[in-house]
Formats: structure tokens, C-alpha cells, sequence
């Protein structure tokens, strides 16, 4: 009898160690006003130390976050997002995930493991984002579209409804707005904004002069400059063909008028 | 006696410590609106200064106090929420620089041409537009972000 029983328990031991059984969704940590709801209802805050399970959807107010771990992966929740994770599936050589980002902003941190192969996919309205391991954030609104963009070493992959994909990495980032059929250039953003000259790389924005990036036009300069004019060059001659060093490009330049 | 007492005290201490998820709830009806009253813009902005909404008339006042509304704008409650009443409301908040012609005029239209240049606001958009509860949502998170900076 005492065998009989013993075998049926380690029977019972092997039958649900092989399954999906280590999936987990726990609550790190919680800052602020943080709702979540699995039924028709918002009822309930999200507290530490919960463990929470597929279907959940996840709400932050103002000035609120909060932090969950999925299957080891951090999942920063930023302010004012709404997501849902829909699925959360782990074994021994597989672990995959499926967020919704219904607006809001997200960071997550993908844990590279040897052995187990990580598929983390955050869909929005308008694209999807994938990645396999790496710290990376995405945006959703209704008016700028969906951005992500990576902080590390990693590449995530973006990709619309109209099946146009994109994977990225570095400093660029995937951007899908609501009203494109295409995601917007890689280089779009850089060749927009990033614009100086200067006589020698490394450029210091205080020495430029027709286009200098804190005039009321340009007024953005969140990345470094790219593109130097070569010394002693006539100014005169700057047109929307630019000639920077060696390779010819065309500029885009959005003016406001008033 | 006593252990209904106790009872009662663990029951009050629960609702004291518990969150209250009431501006998240508020968040996600506006979210759901087409079109976004004033009312809701200045009720968000108090929200993402982290003081509590009481009422039209004194959140108003708040604001006026702390001039991100002036005592001569005259903005009606339950009106849209154009997009330049917004930025307008967030050019004085985050007194925005990167606009010549918002430092010399300071109206709705210039306002709204200074969060293009600080990327608040997209230049394919108008001053004009009347704001979702989304959209006034996704604003407003944009807004968040440049206070902690």
C-alpha cells in the first residue's frame, strides 16, 4: 500500500513539473493610484506581492506606476496606461508572452536565458512590437501612434497591420502613426531634428548660425548632431541639397508659419 | 463585545490603508468620450498636479492662482477642449521658450506652436481640433513627463 501510494505521488510529481506550470505574474511593486480588473469592472487596487493571472487588465492613474514580473521578465507600468496581458506561457525551452498596450507607455526587461527561448510580443492598436531579449520601451496614443525604441544593446522588431516590419536597434526607434500606411523612416527623426554645423566633429551647438537648434523654429536638439559642415565652406551656398563631407543627402525641413 | 470591536477596527483600518482607485476610474470614462469637455481638461490638469479636483469653480481658482488660467480666458465648462485651449494652459504651466512668436504674443495659436517645437503636439495637427478624452489623456502624460525632467 505504502508503494502504491508512493508511486501515485511521484507520478503526480512528474505529471505537473512537466507542464506550463511555472508561468508567474507577481506584483513587484506599486506606486500610487494602480486599478486592475478581471470581469466587466474596475474594482480593485493592485497591491504588492500579488500574483496575478492571464486575461488581467491593468490601469494607472497620474503620477502612477507599477512594477510586475512575468516569468523573470521586469514589466514596467508607466502613468496613465491601460494593458492587458493576454497570454503568459513558460516551460523549459519556451516563454511567451502577449501584452496589449491599449495607450500609455511601457519598459520592459527581458531576461537572455541560455536555454529557454523568450518570445515577448506588446500589441497596440496600430503595430506590434517583439522582442527576445533586451530593455526596451513602447509608447501608444491615438494621436502619435505607436514608438519603440531600445535602451541597450538588444533589437526589437515592430511591425504594422499592413504586415511592413521593421527591426531596429542602436538609437533609432519604429514609429507607426495612426494615419500611416508606413512606418516612419528610421532616419526621419535624426535628419529632422539633428541638424548643425560647425568646423570640426563633435560639434558644440553654440557655434552654429543659420541653423541653430535653439531658435524658435528648431527647437529641439535631444540628440547628438550627426552631420558637420566642413570649414571655411560659403555659407551662401546652403540649399536643400547639402553636401556633408564626401556623400550628398536631401534635408527635410518642416517650417511653421505664423 | 471585544471581538466585535476588533472586528470593526480591522474593517476601518483596511479602508483607511486601502488605495483609492476613484481618479483611476475617472481616467478611464474620459477615456471613453469623443469629445472632451474644458471641465475635463482643467479636472486632468489638477490631477496631474497631483491635487484633488473640488469642484469647477475652485479648480478653477487653482489654476488661476497658479497662472496656468487667466481671469480674462472666459473658457465655458462644458465647451470642447480645443487643442490650443490646452496648450495654451501648458505653455504657461512648463513656460515654454522655443516659440518667438508665443514670447511676444501669448495666445492659443502661438501656444500651440510652441508644444510642436518642445514635441508636446504634432505639427500635422491643428489648434483648432477638439480633443478626445484619449487624446487629452495621451497630452496630459506627455505633460507628466516634462514635469519630472
Amino acid at each position: 500500500m505504502n508503494k502504491i501510494l508512493l508511486s501515485v505521488t511521484v507520478f503526480c510529481i512528474f505529471l505537473f513539473t512537466a507542464s506550463t506550470t511555472f508561468a508567474e505574474i507577481k506584483v513587484v511593486s506599486v506606486k500610487g493610484h494602480v486599478a486592475y480588473k478581471t470581469g466587466p469592472t474596475w474594482r480593485k487596487p493592485l497591491q504588492r506581492g500579488m500574483k496575478l493571472r492571464e486575461g488581467i487588465k491593468i490601469s494607472t492613474g497620474v503620477r502612477s506606476s507599477a512594477v510586475l514580473n512575468i516569468n523573470g521578465n521586469i514589466v514596467t507600468i508607466k502613468p496613465l496606461t491601460m494593458m492587458k496581458i493576454y497570454s503568459n506561457k513558460l516551460t523549459k525551452k519556451n516563454s511567451r508572452t502577449r501584452i496589449g498596450l491599449r495607450r500609455g507607455s511601457l519598459r520592459t526587461k527581458i531576461k537572455r536565458r541560455k536555454n529557454i527561448r523568450t518570445s515577448f510580443k506588446v500589441s497596440t492598436p496600430v503595430a506590434t512590437s517583439s522582442v527576445r531579449g533586451t530593455d526596451w520601451s513602447i509608447f501608444y496614443g491615438p494621436g502619435r501612434g505607436m514608438i519603440t525604441y531600445v535602451h541597450d544593446t538588444g533589437a526589437v522588431e515592430g511591425e504594422n497591420w499592413n504586415g511592413i516590419s521593421r527591426t531596429i536597434g542602436g538609437r533609432l526607434r519604429f514609429h507607426q502613426k495612426p494615419t500611416s500606411p508606413l512606418p516612419e523612416e528610421l532616419l526621419a527623426r535624426i535628419m529632422n531634428k539633428s541638424f548643425g554645423f560647425g568646423n570640426q566633429p563633435g560639434l558644440n551647438p553654440r557655434n552654429t548660425d543659420l541653423f541653430n537648434p535653439r531658435n524658435p523654429i528648431i527647437g529641439d536638439l535631444d540628440l547628438q548632431p550627426v552631420i558637420y559642415w566642413p570649414r571655411n565652406h560659403n555659407l551662401n551656398s546652403i540649399g536643400l541639397n547639402g553636401f556633408f563631407n564626401t556623400i550628398s543627402g536631401t534635408v527635410v525641413i518642416n517650417i511653421l508659419w505664423p | 463585545m471585544k471581538y466585535r470591536f476588533c472586528i470593526i477596527l480591522i474593517l476601518l483600518s483596511v479602508s483607511i490603508f486601502a488605495q483609492n482607485i476613484d481618479p483611476v476610474l475617472w481616467i478611464n470614462n474620459l477615456a471613453g468620450k469623443k469629445t472632451a469637455t474644458f471641465e475635463d481638461a482643467v479636472n486632468m490638469y489638477i490631477l496631474t498636479l497631483e491635487k484633488k479636483p473640488a469642484g469647477f469653480a475652485r479648480n478653477v481658482k487653482l489654476l488661476e492662482d497658479m497662472k496656468i488660467l487667466s481671469k480674462t480666458d472666459n473658457f465655458k465648462k462644458d465647451k470642447p477642449a480645443y487643442r490650443g485651449t490646452v496648450a495654451l494652459m501648458i505653455a504657461r504651466h512648463l513656460k515654454l521658450r522655443d516659440s518667438l512668436f508665443y514670447r511676444m504674443i501669448r495666445v492659443r495659436r502661438y501656444a500651440f506652436r510652441a508644444c510642436i517645437a518642445d514635441g508636446i503636439m504634432g505639427y500635422d495637427e491643428s489648434e483648432w481640433d477638439k480633443l478626445s478624452g484619449e487624446e487629452l489623456i495621451e497630452i496630459m502624460a506627455l505633460v507628466s513627463d516634462r514635469m519630472e525632467d
